[in-house]
């Protein structure tokens, strides 16, 4: 049973923010939003909810999003390099 | 109940379909018993909410300094008015990034509620047609 200390722990953790550095990890912030992203989209789009299908089609776009992302991040490198010499 | 209001006032059946998907993500869809899209809507909407508000505290939701952000996390139930009420105090300020990957995840989901709720009423008005 979950004590009462610990539930104001939880809500407690909620009126803090977290550290979050400026290095190239924190990209990976993007994953858990695209996922959900995928996620809340492909529940209004398919016609039928199956199990299989929908986790076929939600990882789908979740590579090729996460892919095309990779890809304009390189592309916005690229020319920002071109750019600032 | 709810089937009489569909048959003799459409439009407010329409509008207690969308004000089910606000007050609770997926609850339009519940109504509409679409019970594995409303399962999978309010898990994946309620997880990204509230990681925004584990990540960057709940001063992320302050509806005067950030009023835009506050417009898009509205979308996401009433009782993110309450939230920001308690953080209007200033009592809970974010700072640097999290404030900004917290405003993200919370601004994002309140837009993805948006468009479940638009999906969830324009669902119910076809079948309403048919």
């Amino acid at each position: 049973m979950i004590q009462l200390c610990e539930i104001i722990n939880i809500c407690g953790s909620f009126t803090s923010p977290l550290e979050v550095g400026v290095t190239p990890w924190a990209l990976f912030w993007l994953l858990p939003l695209l996922a959900a992203v995928v996620v809340a989209y492909k529940a209004t789009k398919l016609e039928k909810i199956e199990a299989v299908s929908f986790i076929r089609e939600c990882t789908v776009l979740f590579l090729s999003l996460t892919v095309f992302t990779i890809l304009v991040g390189f592309a916005l490198t690229a020319f920002m390099w071109l750019v600032m010499g | 109940m709810l089937d009489r209001i569909k048959n003799e006032n459409p439009p407010i059946y329409l509008f207690i379909i969308g004000l089910a998907g606000w007050v609770v993500p997926g609850g339009g869809y519940y109504l509409l018993a679409e019970y594995r899209r409303a399962v999978i809507v309010f898990c994946a909407i309620t997880v990204t909410f509230l990681l925004g508000l584990y990540v960057g505290s709940i001063g992320v939701i302050d509806p005067v300094a950030s009023r835009p952000w506050y417009v898009a996390q509205i979308m996401n139930t009433p009782l993110v008015a309450v939230i920001g009420h308690i953080g209007a105090g200033g009592m809970y300020p974010s700072y640097g990034r999290p404030a900004e990957l917290g405003q993200i995840y919370t601004g994002i989901a309140g837009l993805l509620n948006l468009l479940v709720i638009v999906k969830s009423v324009y669902l119910a008005h076809l079948r309403q047609g048919g």
